[in-house]
């Protein structure tokens, strides 16, 4: 609620002193001013893409634009969310090492004058170099009727997967029921999506310019935060996926699981998928070695039912039971028991 | 399945569908028959259902299929089982997955955390009765046992919150959820779920392997029936009883809470409003301002000291605190900006170091109105046009900290008091003061040290009283009992404020009136000041003070900076101590004069034999002619030999008997040898079973070496050992006793009878939060009480490091079991005969061949009978060889110290042995590195053990393969199995790990089998004369020139050189 941020400034208007400059000495083949794509984030943090290191001579010298869409993660960070990892590899496998740096240059100065990602559609209007700007646009395959109907099956079969899905998140192993089908839900590689430009550099040959680059860029990081809109783009907006998967589920998988109403996040654990079965053999059979350094000491807390003091009134002012006081006494109950539990429990044998 | 037992097991668990799925894996194949499945899928040769379960263990048999790493079409086995049958797992690596169907026992919810606890109790490897233990638990148990104590704390410490539950139908019910997203929680999950090892993630089901979604269900299932049978024990069903769950959806909430059933019953229209609403109001945890850059924050300040009087009892309205906001910024804790400062910002954006804060005045109000919500009386502010502090009378301040700080910390903001908040130093304790004499002049002669000596100890009783104290400041119960009646929990005094809880007042005017001090036992007073929860005293004990030579005794940590009398090396000692070990001999002189029993625990290597052997010579030469009690010495037969070597090296005025051995004496003739020696070795074995004729001996002192043989207190031999009376007792160790808690309970308990109470009440007061929770704070008060009587210092002390020599050889003298004895006889009986009757070449073969049987005997008698191929076999049995004996002592020993070791082996095959059978009694990943080992192997392993994780800690070598440009700084420890009787060749091999590079004190480890031709030959070269040099460079080969009869004297055995038993 009190998040106030805009979305005006970020961190490249530190060099705000600087960036006027770069529309006037635009055409001054002199000394080229280093300030707009010197990585703003401190050295310390090690680069993740081989290209964002050279920040060498690249030569991005675009049309400054004025509130333009920026791409936010700094050179030099690791994207937090899987899904905007993988569009920026398919972009860098997909542009010439140059183009790729130069691209997210232009996504993080904020060339892109609209987005619109919306429904199938997803396209940038980007300012070059040239007066006008360009008009670039992104398409992903379709999922046809009969494939849209497999995928909502497919899903509805997986409890976890329906309850996520239905509580409007998406499912670390989503990729997992597409490939079975022959589908693929995100791009992995540069021909799983058709980049298309308005710009001299476009040809069917080369479809990766800067500004296809730069629209892939902001489309990953859009994807970060709402991994959900990735099925619009198939064609299969996500209202639609959630009503078929109710419906399927409710035309009777059997032990249907019942999910919390609410998803709790836990940042660095539950946004981070466990890394593939295959590739943790080495310690398969071994416990990871932090497992040394949990503790849970059994004690009562120091203020007693805290969460509930957080939670505040009930939920139902309406109701008459006095629903707050009852579990405060349930959770001292709850506390008493399991200190008990835990003394006693050697007692049992 | 009768014919099987728990001991051939390795069980491992896995959560799926709601349930704890247990199943385990056998060394041999098992009968599908006996396991009858439910799957399409293989099923796994060798996994069977668990048995030998206790009785009230109920478990559904089920199926569950799991992927697992195989290779050729079979499973391979886990690394467990691996170590349990001694096989071989080099090429496990090249595994792939493949999905087997598993027969399970599927444990109910209510019921995994009771199961998991037992398992872990039954798998001790230590405990005596093999037959009652399983052969190994898989990774699966020890994360999921984690996961249990981890939602046994999230229910102690109220971390649940009721849910709704809602399935595809739309179906309501309710569950007791666990909140995992606060600071700590997050923390503890964090660490949990990035262990989670393979094998507890390898079920097929709807989770994908997913370790965050299989964890928080399991925990979520394991809270809920919890939670839910503790409502129905407690009847709170009846509660819900009368009301009317249709008009108040309230109740109908509760109707899924507090019973057996979850379902929510409920109308469809009212449905989704539920699920709305309380989704609502879970979610308000979450608003933690999380993804904004600043923080709000609060700081509660004392009213201003100026005109303020130095003790107020009770603050009147007119005394303010003021509560002051401020934003933080995220990244950099140290940037604040005051709200003072905030309203005097003209810009919409500004920068401090570097951090940019956009509209700092909106944001602050924002987040002020979100901290209202929590803390109502910031409402008042909000009325404010440009809000910077509130004030407080002195009860409000008190509320606020005590109740309002935690939420609104809980809630993302931050709040700062005042540095005596929550600090021992702001709070209200009783301390105790004890009273004795100085502790100078202890050792002087006209004394009588052991006469008084044996009166003192933990019983003495000294003088106490206590007082209320808060800080530094200590109070007449007069001046207490008038602030008590002020009844204001904050109080101004000295000039200082302090908190007095008004639970604490009364428990502190009722805690002074029952002890109004006097005379205690001094263990009983140590108890009461350093161990007792506020829940015995009913309020804090802040301290112990203590004057005299209770003073020294408490002084300091392992007694290390306690101001004693410093003794010197004693003059008829032959060496001379270093200045550590002087510091040791007089620490156990000062514990033995106030009648304490001592620990000694140095590190391997640091000597703590001839720190005892001074103490003997000590006391001695100060009571001359008065004479003194013999000592008894128990010890594990493997170290027998060299205590006899260094007594006779260090003190050979010392009369030593060595009571073990089928002629040892007995009866009175026991009685009448032991009164003219002064010290008596004899086993842990011989302790209980002569215990008769012990008792009948006089003791000056009782001895453990290696205390640690004592660990299991209900054993035979620690009992028979703890009965055993003497005035004086020392134990010596070398293992950490602090972190093995029942070893550490037997040892206090030898040592200083009844001091930390029976081993049940330890057990439930220290053990089980210790080992259990890694409860820090029982761990820190267990630790300051056992402290004062043990001192231990590692290699690495800078008051140890300076004075110890960059590499230390000793020699181990070790025994020949009775089985190696019985070959060694009968291999030199046969040799002496054959020679008799050949001459030349052909005899000089004769005796090689004869030596190098002896070599092996005296290695282990399996190698010389070639008794499997030990790559693939079973392992062998190490109680078998004395010399395998030490060694798995101390390579537990330097393993649990954190140390890595080299072990150089002429034979190949003794390699594997080893190598096998460390694996399996270690508990650890054992190299092996040997002349056919590949190149490119070679160099991983090498890596392996340079790496020093703790994971691969030993390097076995055949010398010949340790030979050329290996560099091994990371062992410490190097250990010459047997011997090639060349100082120039040890030496290289031993300067694999003391060259270049290392930093540390390199210990090497001499084998040596007593009274066979291993001492012989050793006592010959330690000779330096003409004939050692002949065997250094030819090894035995002058052997083979000797006389008949000159070799039957070398070869035969000396009878009490071997061990009745290990």
């Amino acid at each position: 609620m009190a998040k106030k941020k805009t979305s005006k400034p970020s961190d490249a208007d530190k060099k705000k002193p600087e960036a006027p400059s770069d529309d006037r000495v635009m055409n001054v083949i002199a000394k080229p001013t280093l300030s707009a794509h010197v990585p703003t984030a401190p050295k310390k943090t090690k680069p993740q893409y081989a290209s964002f290191r050279s920040s060498r001579k690249s030569l991005v010298n675009p049309r400054r634009v004025r509130g333009g869409v920026k791409f936010k993660l700094k050179a030099g960070e690791v994207p937090r969310s899987w899904v905007t990892q993988r569009l920026l590899r398919v972009a860098e496998h997909g542009a010439p090492a140059d183009v790729y740096r130069d691209g997210l240059e232009y996504a993080r100065l904020g060339q892109t004058k609209r987005l619109i990602i919306e429904g199938t559609l997803c396209e940038g209007i980007i300012q070059g170099r040239s007066d006008k700007p360009y008009t670039t646009t992104l398409d992903l395959s379709r999922f046809d009727a009969e494939s849209q109907e497999r995928v909502i099956a497919a899903m509805a079969d997986q409890v976890r997967y329906a309850a996520k899905l239905l509580a409007g998140e998406l499912p670390s192993n989503i990729e997992d029921v597409f490939a079975p089908l022959g589908l693929k839900l995100f791009p992995a590689e540069p021909g799983d999506m058709t980049p298309k430009c308005s710009c001299p550099d476009w040809s069917k040959d080369q479809p990766w310019c800067k500004h296809t680059v730069c629209l892939t860029a902001l489309l990953a990081e859009r994807l970060g935060d709402d991994p959900m809109v990735i099925f619009g783009l198939h064609g299969l907006p996500s209202q639609e996926l959630i009503d078929g998967l109710r419906q399927k589920r409710a035309v009777g998988v059997q032990g249907s699981g019942p999910a919390p109403v609410l998803l709790q996040h836990v940042p660095g654990v539950s946004d981070v998928p466990s890394p593939p079965l295959d590739e943790s053999l080495e310690s398969f059979w071994e416990v990871g070695a932090r497992l040394k350094e949990l503790d849970t000491p059994i004690e009562p807390p120091a203020l007693s039912c805290v969460l509930l003091r957080r939670l505040g009134p009930s939920p139902f002012p309406e109701g008459r039971f006095p629903l707050i006081g009852l579990m405060a006494t349930c959770y001292q109950l709850i506390g008493e028991q399991a200190i008990r539990e835990d003394e006693h429990s050697q007692d049992d044998e | 399945m009768s014919a099987c037992q728990r001991s051939d097991q390795v069980i491992h668990a896995n959560w799926s569908a709601g349930r704890l799925h247990l199943w385990c894996e056998q060394a041999h194949n098992a009968d599908p028959e006996s396991n009858p499945i439910q799957s399409d899928l293989p099923q796994h040769p060798f996994a069977v259902r668990p048995y030998g379960l206790p009785d009230w263990v109920h478990g559904d048999q089920r199926t569950l299929s799991l992927r697992l790493p195989s290779l050729k079409d079979r499973p391979v086995p886990s690394v467990t089982l691996s170590r349990l049958t001694g096989r071989d797992d080099d090429e496990d690596h090249a595994a792939i997955l493949r999905e087997y169907a598993i027969p399970t026992l599927a444990i109910r919810p209510i019921d995994a955390g009771p199961v998991l606890e037992w398992l872990i109790e039954h798998n001790d490897p230590d405990a005596d009765e093999q037959d009652d233990q399983f052969g190994g638990l898989g990774a699966g148990i020890s994360y999921f046992v984690a996961a249990s104590r981890l939602a046994s704390h999230l229910l102690a410490a109220h971390r649940v919150v009721p849910m709704i539950m809602q399935d595809a139908q739309g179906e309501l019910s309710a569950s007791w959820w666990p909140w995992l997203s606060d600071g700590m929680t997050a923390d503890r999950v964090q660490k949990l779920v990035g262990s989670m090892p393979g094998v507890a993630r390898a079920v097929t089901d709807e989770h994908a392997h997913d370790a965050w979604s299989l964890t928080t269900e399991f925990l979520a299932g394991v809270t809920d029936a919890r939670c839910r049978a503790t409502m129905i024990r407690e009847d709170m069903h009846d509660t819900v009883e009368d009301a009317d769950a249709d008009s108040d959806p309230q109740v109908a909430w509760l109707e899924g809470l507090l019973d057996a059933t979850e379902e929510v019953p409920s109308v469809q229209g009212q449905r989704a409003e539920i699920v709305r609403k309380v989704r609502r109001w879970i979610s308000e945890l979450e608003d933690r301002g999380e993804s904004s850059n600043w923080r709000f924050g609060l700081r509660i300040a004392e009213p201003i000291a100026e005109g303020l009087a130095e003790d107020i009892s009770k603050p009147d309205a007119t005394v303010k605190w003021s509560l002051s906001f401020f934003l933080q910024s995220v990244d950099d804790e140290e940037i604040i900006l005051r709200a003072s400062d905030i309203w005097l910002i003209q810009r919409e954006r500004i920068v401090i170091s570097g951090l940019t804060l956009e509209n700092p005045q909106e944001l602050l109000m924002a987040e002020l109105g979100r901290a209202s919500r929590h803390y109502k009386k910031l409402e008042e502010a909000l009325d404010a046009s440009e809000p910077i502090e509130i004030l407080l009378d002195s009860q409000e301040a008190y509320a606020f900290l005590r109740e309002n700080k935690p939420i609104l910390e809980e809630q993302g903001f931050a709040v700062h008091s005042p540095p005596w908040w929550d600090s021992p130093s702001g709070r209200l304790g009783a301390r105790l003061k004890i009273e004795s004499d100085p502790a100078e002049g202890l050792f002087d002669e006209n004394g009588d040290p052991d006469g008084a000596g044996a009166q003192l100890g933990l019983s003495t009783l000294v003088g106490y009283h206590w007082e209320i104290a808060i800080g530094d400041t200590t109070l007449t119960l007069h001046e207490f009992e008038q602030l008590a009646q002020q009844n204001a929990p904050l109080v101004r005094i000295g000039g200082k404020w302090v908190e007095i809880r008004p639970e604490d007042v009364q428990n502190a005017i009722k805690f002074i009136s029952e002890n109004p001090g006097g005379e205690m036992e001094l263990g009983e007073a140590m108890q009461l000041a350093l161990a007792s929860d506020s829940a015995q005293t009913g309020l804090p004990v802040t301290g112990l003070e203590a004057t005299g030579w209770v003073a020294s005794l408490l002084g300091g940590e392992g007694g290390a900076s306690i101001k004693l009398p410093e003794l010197e090396t004693p003059e008829h000692f032959n060496g001379s101590l270093r200045p550590y070990q002087a510091r040791g001999m007089s620490w156990m002189a000062f514990m033995e004069r106030f009648g304490f029993g001592a620990c000694l625990a140095d590190d391997m290597g640091l000597g703590k034999t001839i720190q005892m052997l001074a103490l003997l010579v000590h006391e001695r030469a100060v009571a001359g002619e008065a004479g003194v009690d013999p000592t008894l010495l128990i010890v594990p037969m493997s170290v027998i030999g060299n205590w006899m070597k260094e007594a006779q090296k260090f003190a050979p005025q010392l009369r030593v008997m060595v009571h073990h051995g089928v002629e040892r004496a007995t009866d009175q003739a026991f009685v009448d040898t032991v009164a003219g020696t002064d010290l008596v070795l004899t086993t842990y074995a011989l302790a209980h079973r002569d215990r008769e004729i012990i008792d009948k001996v006089k003791w000056g002192r009782i001895v453990l070496d290696e205390a640690q043989f004592i660990k299991n207190p209900a054993a035979k031999q620690s009992q028979a050992v703890r009965s055993i009376v003497a005035p004086k007792r020392v134990a010596l160790t070398g293992t950490p006793v602090e972190n093995r808690l029942s070893e550490l309970w037997s040892i206090m308990d030898f040592l200083n009878p009844g001091y930390l109470g029976a081993s049940g009440t330890f057990r439930k007061k220290f053990s089980l939060p210790i080992e259990r929770h890694r409860d820090q704070n029982k761990m820190a008060r267990l630790r300051s009480m056992v402290s004062p009587f043990i001192l231990r210092r590692v290699k690495t002390d800078p008051t140890v490091v300076s004075d110890l020599p960059s590499k230390i050889e000793s020699k181990e003298w070790c025994p020949l079991t009775p089985e190696q004895a019985k070959l060694y006889e009968g291999c030199v009986q046969r040799m002496l005969t054959d020679v008799d009757q050949s001459e030349g070449i052909h005899r000089r073969g004769l005796v090689l061949a004869a030596l190098i049987k002896l070599k092996q005997i005296c290695n282990h008698p399996a190698q010389m009978l070639k008794e499997s191929d030990p790559q693939f076999g079973k392992v062998i049995d190490p109680m078998r060889s004395g010399k395998c004996v030490r060694l798995l002592e101390q390579t537990s020993e330097l393993i649990s110290e954190g140390d890595q070791a080299l072990i150089f082996t002429q034979f190949r095959q003794m390699g594997h042995i080893l190598s096998n059978m460390l694996r399996h009694e270690l508990g650890k990943d054992v190299l092996f590195l040997h002349g056919g080992t590949p190149q490119g192997k070679r160099q991983k392993m090498i890596d392996e053990f340079q790496e020093a994780t703790g994971k691969s800690p030993i390097l076995i070598l055949s010398l010949k393969a340790g030979g050329v440009g290996l560099n091994l700084t990371a062992a410490t420890h190097v250990f010459h199995f047997d011997r090639w009787w060349n100082p120039a060749v040890e030496n290289q091999a031993t300067d694999r790990a003391y060259r270049i590079g290392q930093t540390r004190t390199v210990q090497v480890h001499k084998y040596i089998v007593r009274g066979t031709l291993e001492e012989r030959i050793d006592e010959m070269i330690e000779s330096k004369t003409e004939l050692a040099e002949n065997i250094i460079g030819h090894g035995e080969r002058w052997l083979t020139e000797l006389g008949t009869d000159k070799l039957r004297e070398l070869l035969t055995l000396r009878a009490d050189t071997i061990a009745d038993e290990m």
